[in-house]
């Protein structure tokens, strides 16, 4: 049996992609033929990927089974609905387009078109979300119940423990302040002004040897200017830094000299930077909304107000109570072996074995 | 609610920390509404209106059926006749059909909406630098301004600039606490002002009069300076254009004749700019020279130690 995947892209350190490699690989390992194809890869997915064009000439066998993630809408979902393969659907959830619509109306279009499509996508063998929230979404939208399941990211946590740190980065955040970090894409639903606001309270109110530190790209222009405009307009746009993508190396020197993680996102489908921070022992602090709850798994810090005044005092606390720091940390470790790639290969033999014949999943598949 | 692990927080403690702060005058009024503010507010009115004057355009467009790419299911909505195996297949049919007459038409729009998307945003940042509003490569230096570090001058240049012009001082880029204290001593620092917090605070903790701001020559509006005979700009490089026009019409203003300005030349000083060249705006000198002409100021260049000057002097 082959099993092929399409993606939209397939590109280092993108969660999409991080899944589809954690799926080929362990597949491969499983002495499975598998095949990834993509509308579009970077440099690193060139090393695994196929184009999805290549993709027509397995479509017409029915004994095949295809994975298609879908994250956004992008055109290969024709070879989803001509294939005549089994079929899986993971969906990583499409932002809700009003997210945009100041900003962006090329993404408010896109969004749209993504999420009109989903209902139409329902004809398949089983639908998985990377997180309940997301499965919940694809019931929501016509999915049959039954037909579908959970199927969490396997965050490649290690992959950052190899990596040399930036120590040029290192230097700069390890002068003594307090960093706050927020890694990600900084778009609108991730509710970076919220961060900004939160900063400055502590900033002003508690802590003035501080600063805020945004890693990852900045796509939306309009959006990253708004968020200059607001720093800069509360008089704190030297302590607010956008260091734009950063390399693995620089990633591991933000997680390793900052000292706690805010998240504001009021849409998550499952958010691996939290994982991320864990990983690293930062204490989290997350606004409850989408699959963020989910992710946590009841460690971390979560709120559902969000009162700056309020949330900057108990960064004060976290930083004078260092018991309490401690617990956090722990139960924060404590959740990662829900996400160990153990677990992730026993939930992928689940899936597969509800999609085929008891014979296939017999015989194929040896337990690590 | 604040949860920490899995349980509720007793939120008294913190509120009442919170409430004191507030009470204690830390976050004023003005920061308060900021806090309250959408994020919506910080784009520009006009650049918003454009904005969604298209996303109306493309939603009317869409709206009246023309479609900018095809629908998802581009069978849906017909007969569909048949069972079991063939309803597929007809799907399968009708959409390589329709997208073999599609393809052509959704590339060409594709590419017109790509085009299209980044014609808006260009003009939005031309529009945004024109109105003197939000430009984004002044952004970029600002927050890459903290990579540069001050020039340090000796004591020989800030004892032979400290005997330059009368009366009192003001500098702008603060050249090391040695100058300052040399100012503080003669009885002539008014006041220091940077962009640099950690060069503020060092002149600060030596009890001289020195004030941070990331926007310098917006302190100066506030400087009661009726008796200026100096204004000492040693690192200009922590100015924008626009400011360093502010910051010498300031001077012009507040200055009578035998009134100095003084610019340092920091360029070339690679050892005393440390980083990427990009990192900081070095000024033309030819631009400088105008700009203190413009005021009313006589320019030559002058030199101490290892620091070379371009001096202004306010005719009659």
């Amino acid at each position: 049996m082959r099993v092929h995947q399409i993606v939209p892209r397939l590109d280092a350190g993108d969660a999409v992609s991080n899944q589809a490699m954690a799926i080929h690989t362990l597949l491969e390992r499983w002495g499975l033929e598998s095949r990834i194809f993509a509308y579009d890869m970077d440099e690193y997915g060139r090393r695994y990927a196929s184009f999805d064009t290549a993709y027509r000439e397995f479509a017409g066998n029915e004994e095949d089974l295809l994975i298609f993630h879908y994250a956004l809408y992008c055109d290969n979902y024709r070879y989803y609905l001509e294939s005549r393969n089994r079929k899986v659907l993971i969906y990583h959830n499409i932002t809700p387009p009003g997210f945009y619509e100041y900003f962006y109306p090329e993404a408010v279009r896109l969004c749209t078109l993504g999420r009109d499509l989903l209902p139409q996508l329902a004809l398949c063998d089983l639908a998985l979300g990377d997180s309940d929230f997301n499965r919940r979404e694809l019931v929501e939208a016509g999915f049959p119940a039954e037909k579908t399941g959970v199927l969490p990211i396997n965050p490649p946590l290690g992959k950052l423990d190899g990596v040399e740190e930036d120590t040029g980065l290192a230097r700069w955040l390890g002068d003594g302040r307090t960093n706050l970090l927020y890694v990600g894409r900084a778009v609108p639903n991730k509710k970076l002004e919220d961060v900004i606001k939160l900063f400055y309270c502590y900033h002003r109110g508690v802590n003035a040897l501080s600063r805020l530190v945004f890693a990852g790209p900045l796509p939306v222009n309009t959006y990253y200017s708004a968020l200059l405009s607001l720093a800069r307009r509360m008089g704190i746009e030297d302590r607010v830094f956008f260091l734009g993508k950063v390399s693995d190396g620089g990633l591991k020197a933000c997680y390793r000299y900052s000292h706690y993680y805010v998240s504001m996102s009021e849409h998550e489908g499952f958010c691996v930077p939290l994982l991320e921070a864990f990983h690293f022992g930062l204490p989290v602090l997350a606004y409850a909304a989408g699959a963020v709850p989910e992710t946590m798994g009841g460690a971390g810090v979560l709120f559902d107000v969000k009162d700056f005044a309020l949330l900057a005092e108990f960064l004060d606390r976290l930083a004078l109570d260092a018991f309490l720091r401690e617990r956090i940390t722990a139960a924060q470790w404590e959740r990662l072996e829900a996400f160990s790639e153990d677990s992730f290969a026993i939930k992928l033999q689940e899936v597969l074995r509800r999609v085929l014949e008891p014979t296939y999943a017999e015989e194929a598949f040896v337990v690590p | 609610m604040i949860e920490v692990n899995g349980k509720v927080l007793n939120e008294h403690g913190l509120s009442a920390k919170a409430d004191a702060r507030l009470r204690a005058g830390l976050y004023d009024a003005r920061m308060l509404a900021l806090l309250q503010r959408d994020i919506t507010s910080e784009i520009e009115e006009h650049v918003f209106s454009m904005i969604q004057v298209v996303y109306d355009l493309q939603r009317s467009l869409e709206d009246a059926g023309a479609r900018l790419e095809p629908p998802a299911d581009l069978s849906s909505g017909e007969g569909g006749a048949g069972s079991g195996r063939l309803k597929p297949f007809m799907r399968r049919m009708k959409t390589r059909f329709i997208r073999a007459v599609n393809e052509g038409y959704v590339q060409q729009q594709e590419k017109f909406n790509t085009f299209f998307t980044k014609a808006i945003d260009l003009s939005y940042r031309q529009l945004c630098g024109a109105m003197g509003g939000i430009d984004l490569e002044e952004a970029a230096e600002r927050r890459d301004l903290w990579a540069s570090r001050r020039p340090e001058w000796e004591g020989g240049t800030s004892q032979a600039v400290c005997g330059l012009g009368k009366d009192r001082a003001v500098i702008v880029g603060i050249p090391g606490t040695a100058c300052l204290e040399a100012m503080q001593e003669g009885e002539r620092l008014l006041l220091a002002t940077d962009t640099c917090d950690s060069a503020v605070a060092e002149a600060q903790a030596r009890f001289l009069p020195a004030w941070f701001h990331p926007r310098p020559a917006e302190v100066l509006a506030y400087v009661k300076a009726d008796d200026l005979g100096l204004v000492v700009i040693a690192f200009p490089e922590c100015l924008t254009g626009g400011e360093m026009e502010d910051v010498t019409a300031w001077a012009g203003e507040h200055m009578g004749e035998g009134g100095v300005v003084l610019i340092a030349l920091n360029r070339g000083r690679s050892e005393v700019l440390c980083g990427d060249p990009g990192f900081v705006r070095f000024w033309p000198r030819r631009f400088l020279e105008a700009l203190m002409r413009r005021h009313g100021f006589e320019v030559e260049g002058w030199q101490t130690g290892g620091q070379a000057f371009l001096k202004g002097e306010k005719g009659v």
